[in-house]
This record gives C-alpha cells, sequence and structure tokens, in this order.
C-alpha cells in the first residue's frame, strides 16, 4: 500500500502545508453547527434522566451507565469543534461515574453541577479553554470529584 | 523531489458509532483526496466490512457498545478478515485513559489519536501510518506493529543479543 500511495507528483505533502491546514478547518468548521446541535439534545437527555431519577423513574446503575456513554461521547465531541471546556467537564464526570454503582445525595448533587455547567457552555458558546471563570469551575468540580468521588 | 501521500488510492474503513464523529473522519480524509472511504456505525457492521470489502486502512473507536473495538482489531491482526493482517490500524477513541491506550497498543492498533483531536494531529498521523510503516514484531505473544517508539539504552543480562 505504501508503494501504491507515496510518490513524488501527487497527493498531499508529508508535513502539513497551511493552505490544508486552512481547509481541513473549513470541513471541521461546516460541522460545527450539527455537533452543537446533538451535543445540546445529549444534555437534554441527560437533564431528563437527572429528573426522572428524582421522581423514582429511573435506577441509579440506568443513570449511571446513561451518564457514562453520553459524557463520553461528550468529552470526544466538545474539543473537536472548539469547546475544549465542554471536553474537560465531560471528562471529569465521565471519571467521576466510570465504575460507579450508586450514588448518594451528594454525589447526585455533583453530577448535577456537571451537567449544569454544559449546559452553560453550550448556552453561552464559550469556545477554546475558556477564561478565569472557567477555570474556576473546572477546579471547584475537580475538588468535589476528589472530596466526595 | 518531496514525497507525497496519493489518498486517493486507498480504501478506508472508518468504525464509530457516534455518526457525527464518523462523518467528520470522513469528511476530513475525502479533503485529504481519498476516494474510498466506507463508514460502519458498529462493530458488526465494521467486520462485515472488513470480511466482504477491500480495506487499506482501518479507523476505529474503541467504544463500540456492547461489543469492543480491541475485539475487530485482533479480528485483523489475527487474519479473520479479508483484510491484510499488517494493514494500518488508527484508534480514534474519546477512551483515552493510559489502560486503553496500551490495551490498544497490545491489542496491535498502529497508532492511537485521543479525541477531541485536532486537524492537524490527524493528517499528522494519518501521513505517517500509510508513509512511514513501522516494523511488525510476529512472536508468541504479540502480532502488530513494534510497540517500541524510542532507543533506550539497555545494558546487563536483560539486553537482547
Amino acid at each position: 500500500m505504501t508503494q501504491r500511495a507515496v510518490n513524488s507528483t501527487t497527493g498531499m505533502d508529508l508535513r502539513l502545508s497551511p493552505a490544508v491546514l486552512r481547509r481541513l478547518e473549513e470541513v471541521v468548521n461546516e460541522s460545527r453547527e450539527r455537533f452543537v446541535v446533538d451535543l445540546a439534545a445529549r444534555l437534554r437527555t441527560l437533564r431528563a434522566s437527572t429528573q426522572a431519577r428524582l421522581n423514582g423513574q429511573m435506577s441509579d446503575p440506568d443513570l449511571l451507565t446513561l451518564v457514562f456513554e453520553e459524557s463520553l461521547q461528550i468529552k470526544g465531541m466538545g474539543g473537536t469543534i472548539g469547546y475544549q471546556v465542554l471536553s474537560m467537564i465531560a471528562t471529569i464526570l465521565n471519571d467521576f461515574v466510570a465504575g460507579r454503582q450508586d450514588l448518594g445525595r451528594i454525589q447526585f448533587e455533583i453530577l448535577q453541577l456537571h451537567i449544569d455547567a454544559m449546559y452553560v457552555v453550550i448556552a453561552d458558546r464559550i469556545t477554546d479553554n475558556g477564561g478565569i471563570l472557567e477555570d474556576q469551575v473546572l477546579s471547584g468540580l475537580r475538588m468535589a470529584v476528589r472530596k466526595f468521588g | 523531489m518531496a514525497e507525497k501521500v496519493d489518498f486517493s488510492s486507498i480504501h478506508f474503513l472508518i468504525v464509530d458509532s457516534n455518526a457525527l464523529s464518523a462523518d467528520l473522519a470522513r469528511d476530513l480524509l475525502l479533503t485529504m483526496g481519498a476516494t474510498s472511504v466506507f463508514v460502519a456505525h458498529s462493530f458488526d457492521e465494521g467486520l462485515g466490512a472488513l470480511r466482504s470489502d477491500t480495506v487499506d486502512v482501518l479507523l476505529t473507536e474503541l467504544h463500540l457498545p456492547p461489543r469492543n473495538g480491541l475485539d475487530l482489531i485482533r479480528a485483523v491482526r489475527d487474519g479473520k478478515t479479508k483484510a491484510h493482517k499488517q494493514m494500518p490500524i488508527l484508534v480514534m477513541s474519546a477512551m483515552s485513559a493510559v489502560e486503553h491506550v496500551f490495551e490498544a497498543r497490545d491489542a496491535g492498533v498502529t497508532e492511537f489519536i485521543a479525541k477531541p483531536y485536532g486537524v492537524e494531529g490527524f493528517y499528522r498521523r494519518m501521513v505517517g501510518i500509510i508513509a512511514r510503516p513501522r516494523a511488525f514484531v510476529d512472536s508468541k505473544d504479540y502480532y502488530g506493529p513494534d510497540r517500541r517508539r524510542r532507543q533506550v539504552p539497555i545494558t546487563g543480562p536483560d539486553r537482547r543479543e
């Protein structure tokens, strides 16, 4: 395959040129809106599920399975389209629920805090690594997980 | 003259249950000049494509519930598909903790890119796995690309002759 693909006349340079980089970034930009719509839908699902758990309509294991799956997807998608803060919150949440079987009152509140924080990121379109406030939110979430996780 | 990689001569298979992520990887490959990119959204669909279609490069997610992308990698390396046993395999996964990276490495993956990824990292890895194939190791316990990335000087009794 290497012999078939590597040559000196046609194709892409081994080193990424600024022109190709721009074209690839355009591809990501074109996907951005679809990603944001999908991420918002996932967050709505998470919020509805926490409400269902509060109403006794969803068990802890079912909620944790769903949160693990959705937070993993959000982690993978957010930073790809420039929402690094979203990926960071999703990563903390994913680590928090991984392997967990049940939720006490405080753990459930921590889970809700992560979902609320991700909602704010999407609603306010906070891209890149955010600012001082986002740093503080991330520190707070990490501290809560460390203390009560 | 500088080397180039002609992506139009390569058949790609992307296996990712997240449709948007799979579409984005496909669109990036098409922008890089690829013309043959097949997308599968499940383990079974991916395995089916590997068993029936021509695939030169596999890009797969590890998280493919209810199955695991590692089994897809092992199927290729064990020769249980139509694909070449030494085909380049790129894992693109949000399951990027060290233990997952090591598991993928030991299953025989060629490269690992953690989600979320940037386009520069994606380009660099795609070019690398095609233009700079790594030597393969065929031993009792492992079949796959050489897992050593660094030259570490070893002295003493454990040094290979």
